[in-house]
C-alpha cells in the first residue's frame, strides 16, 4: 500500500463509523490513487456505501451517524476540518447515485444549477459553453443537443444517469463518487456508463461502489473488499480476481457466500 | 362448487349495496339541487310595469345640461308621483297611495339612473319598464296565494284589480334581474343584491390568503426541513392537527377577543374577518404543505446537497417548488372552506345589514354566507327566493374553487 | 472452502475435478502396464493399453467440453478460474502421456526378445522412475501440495540424466554389434517416450504451482539455487 511513486487523490486512515451504538465501519484505512478507478465490493450491508458517503460528508445528513478518522485530500486538505465548508468540499468531490435523480427541470437547468450556485461562470455564454462541455464529456450531448429545454425526466434511465454524471462534472470536481450507478440500468446503458468511466478517469479520480463483481473487474484498476464493516483486502484488480490473499475474499468473489 | 357460488353471490350483493349507496346519495343531492334551483331561480327575474314617463321640465329640478353630480343629488320623488298620475287616471288619494305601492320604493332612483344616462330625454316621453314592488312581484310569480281573504294578504283587492288591468294591457313584464348581481343589500327585496356580500367575502378571503399562505408555507418548511425529530416537534404537529378540527366559532371568539378586544381593530370589517378566517385556515394549509413536502423524494435533496447546495438553497430551489402544487391545492380547498364559514364572521360582526358596497378591506361589509343567513331570517317573502339564489351562487363558487384544485392536482401528477 | 451458492456451478466444478482424478488413475495404470510390456512382451498387454487409451482420449474431450461450458455459463474467477484453466492444460498433458504409453508398448512388443538384459533392466528402471514421478505429480495436483510439485519438477531432471545414460549405453552396444541396430533403435525410441512422459509430468507440475499460487514460477532459476 505504501508506494511513493503513486500520487494519491485521497487517503483515509483509522475510519470508524457508528449509527447510534451500532458500528458500521471498523478501522478502515484505504488510499485512492489519482486518476484511477477504485471499486469497493462486498455483500449487502458490508458498509461500502456508508464508507463512500463519508468521503463527501453525505453522512452528515443522517442524524445518528458519527464519523471518526482521518480523510486527507491531495495530501493537504482535511475533509472533516471545521475550516472547510461542506459546500466547498462537495464542489471538489461529486457524487452520482444509484437511482438516477435528475431535477425535474430542463436538461440545461440540471447541468447549469451547480455552476450557478457556486458562481463558476461570469457570463451567460460561458455558462452555455460549460453546460455543453459537461454534456459532451458525459457522452450525452449528441443525443440531447436539440432539446436542451426539454424536461430531464423524459429521458431514458441510461440517459438520465449520464445527465447526472454531466451535472456532477459541471462543477469541475477532482473526485467523483459513484454509488452503484448502473444497478438500475439495462446492460447496454450499463456498458455505455462503463465506457464513460473509462474515459472520465483521464481527468478525474473515480471511486465506485458496485455489487457486480464483473463490473469491478471490467472497470477498476484497484479493488477493495469490505465485509461487515471491515476492509478485508485491497489491491490490484487483476490480482484480486486471479489469486486474492485472503480466503474470505476468494469465497466472496467466487460466490461461495454472501 | 357451492363455495364459489356463495362467494360470487356475496360479491354481487356487495356490489349492489355500493351501487345503492351511490344511487341514494345522488338522489338526495339531486333533490337538494332541484329544491334550491326551483326556489332560487325566481330571484334572477323581476317583474316590471310598463309606464309612460314624461320628463316634465316643470317638475324636474335639473335639465339635460346639469352635471352628473347635480343630477345624482336631485330628488326625483315628485317626478315619480307624476308618472303614477299620468298613467293611472282619476285616482283618489287612498287609491294613489295603493298604486304607488305597487311600484318599487326605489322608483325615483330608477328614474334618476335613467336620466343620468339619457339626458336628452328631457322634456320627452319615453316608455320605461319600472320595477314592481316585491309584494307584486311575488304575486305575479305565484309565491303569494291570491285566493285568501284580504286581511291575510299583502296585496289588497284594489291593487289586485290594477294588476289584472295591467295584465290585460300586457304591461306586466319580466326582465333579467341583473340588480341581484350589482346591488348591495336593501330593505326591499326587489332591489336587494348580493354584490356587497360578494365583495365583502372577496376582501376577507384576500386578507385570509395574504395572511395564512406565507405564514403557513414558511412554518411548514421550517417544521419539515429544519427541525430535528423529537418531543417538541411531535407536540407541535399534534397541536396543529387538532387545530384543524376546532369548531370555527372558536376562531370567531379568538378574533373578537384578540383582534377587536386587545388590538382595537374595527368591528365588522373584512380585514378582521379575513384575519379570523386566516387563523382558521392556517392549520389546513400547514397540513397540506407538510404532506406535500414529505412527498418530495429524499433523492432530490441528496442530489442538490451533493452538488454543494446549502440546505436553504436545496429547500427553496428544489423542494418547495415541487411541493407548491400540492400546497396550492390544499390552500384552495382551505379558501373554499373559509368562503362558506359563517360563525367566525358572526363573532366579528360581519353579519349586520350593510347597504353600501365595500371599497376595501376596511369598509364595513358582510360576507356571502352571512348575507344568506340574514335574508333567510327576514320576514319578507321576497327574500326567500333571494336566499336560495344566494345559496346557488355560493355553491357555484365552491364548485369552481374545488374544481380548480382538482385540475391543478391532475396537471401536477403527470409531470412527476 | 465453503460450498458454492450456485449448486449447479459447484457440481460442475466437482465433476471436472473427479474426471481429472479418474483420468489420472487411468494414466498411471496405462503407464504401469506399458512398463511391464517392456519386460514381458505379451501381445495382449498392448490390447489393454489401446483400450485404456481410448478412454483417456474420451476423458480429455469430456473435460475440455465441461471446462468450456463452465467458462461460458459461469464466468469463474479466482480459484475457480485457476481450476478450470489448470484442468484444461493438465488433461491435455495427460492425454499426451497416454499417447506415449501406447506408442512405447507397441514398440516393446515389436522388438525381439534377444536383447541384452542390461538394457531391459535399464529401461525398466527408467520406467519405474517415470511412474514414480507421475504418481508424485498427480499427488501434488490433487492434494494442492506446491512443494511436492516443485520436487517433481526437479526429479524430471534426474530422469533426463538417466535417459541420457541409457542412450549412451545403447549407442555403444549398437556400434559394437550391427545385428541389434533394429531392435536397439526400438529401445531408443522406448527410452525417448519415457523421457517425454517425464517432461509432460514436469509441465503438469508447473500447472499445479499456478493453480495453487496464481503464478507461473521460473523454475529454472529455482533450479540454479
Amino acid at each position: 500500500m505504501v508506494d511513493n511513486n503513486i500520487n494519491f487523490a485521497l487517503k483515509t486512515n483509522n475510519v470508524y463509523v457508528h449509527y447510534g451504538n451500532k458500528m458500521a465501519i471498523n478501522n478502515v484505512a484505504l488510499d485512492f490513487p489519482k486518476n484511477e478507478v477504485t471499486s469497493l465490493i462486498g455483500p449487502s450491508g458490508c458498509g461500502k456505501s456508508t464508507f463512500l458517503r463519508c468521503l463527501n460528508r453525505m453522512n452528515d445528513v443522517i442524524e445518528s451517524c458519527k464519523v471518526e478518522g482521518s480523510f486527507i485530500m491531495n495530501n493537504t486538505i482535511d475533509i472533516y476540518s471545521n475550516d472547510l465548508p461542506i459546500e466547498s468540499l462537495r464542489e471538489k468531490i461529486g457524487m452520482v447515485f444509484q437511482k438516477p435523480n435528475p431535477f425535474p427541470k430542463s436538461i440545461y437547468e440540471n447541468v447549469a444549477y451547480g455552476p450557478k450556485i457556486h458562481g463558476i461562470t461570469s457570463s451567460q455564454s460561458e455558462l452555455d459553453d460549460l453546460v455543453k462541455d459537461s454534456l459532451h464529456r458525459a457522452g450525452l450531448y449528441d443525443e440531447v443537443k436539440d432539446r436542451l429545454s426539454d424536461v430531464a425526466t423524459g429521458l431514458s434511465g441510461g440517459q438520465q444517469q449520464r445527465l447526472c454524471i454531466a451535472r456532477a462534472i459541471s462543477i469541475k470536481p477532482e473526485i467523483i463518487l459513484m454509488d452503484e450507478p448502473c444497478s438500475a440500468l439495462d446492460p447496454i446503458a450499463t456498458a455505455k456508463i462503463e465506457e464513460l468511466i473509462n474515459e472520465l478517469k483521464e481527468n478525474y479520480t473515480i471511486i465506485i461502489v458496485t455489487h457486480s463483481m464483473s463490473q469491478a473487474s471490467r472497470v477498476s484498476s484497484k479493488t477493495a473488499f469490505f465485509h461487515l464493516g471491515n476492509l478485508i483486502e485491497e489491491g490490484d484488480t487483476t490480482k484480486i480476481f486471479t489469486k486474492p490473499d485472503k480466503e474470505q475474499t476468494n469465497d466472496y468473489i467466487t460466490g461461495r457466500f454472501g | 362448487m357451492t363455495n364459489i357460488r356463495r362467494r360470487l353471490k356475496a360479491e354481487r350483493r356487495f356490489k349492489f349495496y355500493g351501487q345503492l349507496g351511490v344511487f341514494l346519495s345522488l338522489l338526495f343531492v339531486t333533490l337538494l339541487m332541484l329544491k334550491i334551483f326551483t326556489t332560487g331561480s325566481g330571484a334572477f327575474f323581476r317583474t316590471t310595469i310598463e309606464a309612460d314617463v314624461f320628463f316634465d321640465p316643470a317638475i324636474m329640478k335639473v335639465d339635460q345640461n346639469s352635471s352628473d353630480k347635480e343630477i345624482a343629488r336631485a330628488s326625483f320623488e315628485a317626478l315619480a308621483d307624476s308618472v303614477v298620475n299620468n298613467n293611472f287616471n282619476n285616482l283618489s288619494e287612498d287609491e294613489f297611495i295603493k298604486v304607488r305601492e305597487i311600484f318599487t320604493r326605489r322608483f325615483d332612483y330608477q328614474l334618476r339612473d335613467h336620466f343620468l344616462n339619457n339626458k336628452n330625454d328631457y322634456n320627452k316621453t319615453v316608455k320605461m319598464n319600472i320595477t314592481a314592488s316585491s309584494d307584486l312581484d311575488q304575486i305575479v310569480k305565484g309565491n303569494y296565494p291570491r285566493n285568501v281573504p284580504e286581511s291575510q294578504r299583502k296585496i289588497n283587492d284594489f291593487q289586485l284589480s290594477i294588476l289584472d288591468k295591467l295584465n290585460q294591457q300586457e304591461r306586466i313584464g319580466s326582465t333579467f334581474n341583473f340588480w341581484f348581481f350589482t346591488n348591495g343589500d336593501s330593505r326591499d327585496p326587489e332591489t336587494a343584491g348580493i354584490w356587497g356580500a360578494i365583495m365583502g367575502s372577496f376582501y376577507a378571503l384576500m386578507v385570509c390568503l395574504a395572511f395564512a399562505f406565507p405564514i403557513g408555507l414558511f412554518a411548514s418548511v421550517y417544521l419539515e426541513e429544519y427541525t430535528k425529530p423529537g418531543k417538541i416537534t411531535d407536540l407541535i404537529e399534534v397541536n396543529i392537527n387538532n387545530l384543524a378540527a376546532v369548531p370555527s366559532i372558536v376562531f370567531g371568539l379568538l378574533g373578537l377577543g384578540m383582534l377587536i378586544g386587545v388590538f382595537n381593530m374595527p368591528f365588522q370589517v373584512p380585514l378582521v374577518g379575513g384575519l379570523t378566517l386566516g387563523f382558521m385556515t392556517l392549520p389546513t394549509i400547514i397540513i397540506a404543505c407538510r404532506s406535500s413536502l414529505r412527498a418530495v423524494p429524499p433523492s432530490i435533496r441528496h442530489g442538490a446537497l451533493a452538488l454543494g447546495a446549502t440546505k436553504t438553497q436545496t429547500t427553496f430551489h428544489h423542494v418547495v417548488p415541487l411541493a407548491l402544487p400540492g400546497t396550492l391545492t390544499g390552500t384552495i380547498i382551505g379558501m373554499a372552506q373559509a368562503l362558506g364559514e359563517t360563525a367566525p364572521l358572526l363573532m366579528v360582526g360581519m353579519v349586520a345589514f350593510v347597504m353600501e358596497i365595500p371599497g376595501g378591506p376596511l369598509d364595513p361589509a358582510t360576507g356571502l354566507p352571512s348575507q344568506i343567513y340574514l335574508w333567510s331570517e327576514s320576514a319578507e317573502r321576497g327574500f326567500i327566493e333571494k336566499t336560495s339564489a344566494g345559496i346557488m351562487l355560493l355553491l357555484l363558487f365552491l364548485i369552481v374553487m374545488n374544481l380548480t384544485a382538482v385540475l391543478i392536482r391532475r396537471k401536477v401528477e403527470v409531470k412527476w | 472452502m465453503n460450498e458454492h451458492t450456485d449448486k449447479n456451478f459447484e457440481s460442475r466444478l466437482t465433476l471436472i475435478r473427479d474426471q481429472l482424478s479418474e483420468m489420472s488413475a487411468l494414466i498411471e495404470k496405462q503407464l504401469s502396464l506399458a512398463i511391464n510390456c517392456i519386460k514381458s512382451k505379451e501381445s495382449d498387454c498392448s490390447e489393454t493399453i489401446q483400450r485404456l487409451d481410448l478412454e483417456v482420449d474420451q476423458f480429455e474431450k469430456t473435460i475440455r467440453d465441461d471446462c468450456f461450458e463452465v467458462l461460458t455459463l459461469h464466468q469463474p474467477v479466482a480459484s475457480d478460474l485457476r481450476l478450470v484453466f489448470t484442468a484444461l492444460k493438465v488433461s491435455k498433458e495427460m492425454e499426451r502421456i497416454g499417447d506415449h504409453c501406447r506408442g512405447l508398448s507397441n514398440k516393446a512388443i515389436k522388438s525381439k526378445s534377444d536383447l541384452d538384459p542390461e538394457i531391459i533392466e535399464g529401461l525398466t528402471s527408467l520406467g519405474k522412475s517415470v511412474l514414480s514421478l507421475v504418481h508424485e505429480v498427480f499427488d501434488s495436483l490433487f492434494k494442492d501440495n506446491q512443494d511436492k510439485a516443485k520436487e517433481s519438477w526437479r526429479r524430471d531432471l534426474e530422469i533426463d540424466k538417466l535417459y541420457k545414460s541409457i542412450l549412451k549405453t545403447l549407442i555403444n552396444k549398437m556400434e559394437q554389434n550391427e545385428s541389434i541396430v533394429e531392435s536397439g533403435t526400438q529401445h531408443i525410441l522406448i527410452a525417448k517416450s519415457l523421457e517425454r512422459i517425464g517432461d509432460h509430468a514436469a509441465n503438469i507440475a508447473e500447472e499445479v504451482i499456478f493453480n495453487i499460487s496464481g503464478q507461473y514460477l521460473d523454475l529454472e532459476k529455482i533450479k540454479i539455487q
